[in-house]
């Protein structure tokens, strides 16, 4: 019989549900327990999904028996749930951004190394069919040796007055960044490398803390450098957000985004031609057990389980969160102080 | 109920597409008015499509009816239930365009239902009353299919919940229509259906050559489709997502899946022409075919 990852989700928001869902739905899961701080929430969810609920994490670890927790909770809370979790042995899978605050990422990584639990930070749109096909294509040495690496993000919102509600959420959620931005930061670094030099312009409009528009130049240690543009826009299409990288290789260039992949090779590689190709994401091959709302969440999802029974480190691993956690604050202190700077970033171990 | 063998789909109306953003912009500039609309329902009745597919959207729904008016009964309308963000604002009250505060009116109005359901883990109430709004909004179309959204499908099997399914095929039941589902996991839904005991007379379920969103694969949705002879299947993402020409598409979905029916979204009235054109080549007599459904 295949042996089961048993899971609790901690947070049954919208993004908890989903995980949950897929749980449901993947062989590699056994969901155990949900939790909310809301009893009405964990109540509902429980009973929809057959399973206990709790209201605290401490109540579920000390009742019921489970491998792993699933952090779907506001990224605020993700540091102390992390961290407990990972003192009392439990793999955890935390929802992006690992803790919006490099010191505490960087911890929390400490932490489950020294442990010896293994993590995984909810960094999704890797597994997407595009992006996912770009890297091995990158790897491959289709477009030859990578030598800038371009990113645009504009999340679906139109730049207009918003109301209380919504430019709460926003700041509850770490920003552009919670929303979408750190799913492009995380690309940017899993193609060019860790940042040795930035420089950055940043302007506020809806935030208090955390800047809503962002451009900047970066020198990566791999060499490779790149520009970025992010920002709540109306640019890309109000219904669905637009995340597109732009890689120079010595041989070629690709164009990525959710949609499609626009390559130009100089020479033959990968079953590609010499010349244009254009590889639309519904052609590229993506079959999971179950399929849940977006293209890139069940396999996440899968590589997390399997990682994990299989006793291999899992990737995107908490210390690629606190890479991007340190970005972002390179980011805005670089726009903050107007200068270039080099983000000094820790080891791993 | 007479369901067609050749149906129009309704994403691109919507400014769905799966090649781009420009391609989403485009339809979102073409589709802006319930004419522009109609004027592709009216091209591909005028080429012989009997079947046609709405989304819970305004504007889908007045070029239906506008449709109606011309076709009468002739005409098969399938009905997609819900749209999420619609059925809220619906909930809410009209002319609620925001979001969060449609969530905000949208929980206001089903308190009592929402305390049972926290208290009860019952959700049925409140899903009872989301379902009476729906069908209320599609009802001028005399909508002759109705299928419960593919999300929704997915999270009920998946989570055992029979009763929202029941409940689904009751409501639907109780308007003449005929209750069916579309799902993105084929390969889990018709044994998880039939496992709870129910039947769906009609599934829509992905099938094309790439294998685009046919779950867990292509071999295992085809399996599915051979040994659920009780269903009539309808083949959704023909030409997966626009990646496959339409005599490949239609081949492999009638032939190689052996599906009863396919629906096809249609960007404008010379794709119209050019799809279903290719579709009498495909089809032969067989593209004005229709199957009499029966609703239980």
């Amino acid at each position: 019989m295949q042996k089961k990852l048993r899971v609790a989700i901690a947070g049954m928001g919208e993004m908890g549900m989903v995980r949950a869902v897929i749980a449901k739905g993947l062989s590699q899961y056994e969901l155990v327990s949900v939790i909310d701080a809301r009893g009405t929430f964990a109540r509902l969810a429980g009973k929809q999904l057959g399973v206990s609920h709790y209201t605290s994490y401490p109540k579920a670890a000390s009742s019921e028996e489970f491998d792993a927790l699933i952090i779907s909770t506001p990224f605020t809370s993700h540091y102390e749930l992390g961290k407990e979790a990972v003192r009392q042995g439990k793999h955890v899978f935390c929802e992006k951004p690992l803790a919006g605050d490099s010191r505490r990422a960087i911890e929390m990584h400490r932490a489950a190394a020294k442990k010896g639990v293994l993590t995984q930070v909810g960094y999704n749109w890797r597994f997407h069919p595009t992006f996912s096909k770009a890297k091995e294509l990158v790897a491959g040495g289709a477009i030859g040796q990578l030598k800038y690496a371009g990113l645009k993000v504009y999340k679906s919102e139109v730049t207009r007055p918003e109301d209380k509600a919504d430019k709460k959420n926003r700041e509850e959620r770490f920003g552009f960044y919670g929303a979408l931005g750190v799913h492009g930061l995380d690309l940017w670094l899993w193609f060019g490398g860790r940042p040795s030099s930035l420089s950055a312009q940043t302007t506020r409009v809806f935030s208090s803390g955390l800047s809503d528009l962002i451009s900047a130049v970066c020198r990566f240690d791999s060499g490779v450098h790149g520009l970025a543009d992010l920002g709540w826009s109306h640019h890309g299409f109000v219904d669905k957000d637009e995340l597109t990288l732009f890689l120079t290789g010595t041989t070629g260039t690709m164009t990525v985004n959710a949609d499609r992949i626009e390559m130009y090779l100089e020479k033959e590689c990968g079953g590609f031609p010499c010349g244009d190709s254009l590889i639309y994401a519904s052609e590229i091959p993506y079959h999971t057990e179950f399929w849940f709302t977006h293209r890139g969440l069940s396999h996440e999802m899968e590589s997390f389980a399997d990682s994990v029974l299989q006793g291999k480190p899992p990737s995107p691993s908490w210390y690629d969160g606190y890479l991007v956690d340190r970005l972002v604050e390179a980011l805005e202190e670089s726009g903050r102080d107007n200068r270039v700077i080099s983000p000094v970033i820790e080891e791993s171990e | 109920m007479k369901l067609p063998k050749i149906m129009l789909g309704s994403n691109p109306f919507h400014a769905v597409s799966y090649r781009g953003s420009e391609e989403r912009k485009e339809f979102r500039r073409r589709f802006c008015d319930v004419d522009s609309v109609y004027k592709v329902m009216a091209r591909s009745a005028e080429l012989g499509v009997t079947g046609f597919h709405s989304y819970a959207k305004d504007m889908e729904i007045r070029a239906i009816v506008l449709l109606r008016e011309k076709l009468g009964d002739s005409m098969t309308v399938v009905s997609i239930l819900p749209d999420i963000y619609g059925a809220m604002t619906r909930q809410a009250g009209e002319g609620t365009q925001d979001k969060n505060l449609a969530k905000i009116k949208l929980l206001l109005k089903n308190m009592p239902s929402l305390i049972s359901a926290g208290v009860t883990g019952n959700l049925l109430p409140m899903i009872d009353s989301i379902l009476k709004t729906e069908l209320n909004f599609v009802k001028v179309t005399r909508p002759n299919f109705v299928l419960l959204h593919g999300t929704l499908t997915d999270m009920a099997c998946v989570t055992g919940q029979k009763n929202l399914l029941q409940l689904f095929k009751d409501k639907v039941l109780e308007t003449g229509a005929v209750p069916g589902l579309t799902t993105h996991n084929l390969g889990m839904t018709c044994g998880k259906v039939k496992a709870m005991g129910l039947h769906f007379p009609v599934i829509e379920a992905p099938f094309n050559p790439r294998g685009f969103m046919m779950q867990p694969s292509v071999e295992r949705c085809l399996e599915v489709r051979r040994e659920s002879a009780d269903v009539c299947f309808i083949g959704k993402k023909v030409l997966a997502g626009g990646s496959v020409a339409p005599a490949e598409g239609l081949t492999f979905a009638y032939r190689t899946a052996g599906v009863q029916c396919t629906v096809i979204g249609i960007g404008s009235v010379s794709e119209a022409d050019e799809t279903f054109s290719v579709g009498k080549d495909v089809l032969g007599e067989d593209f004005s075919a229709q199957y009499d459904i029966q609703a239980v």
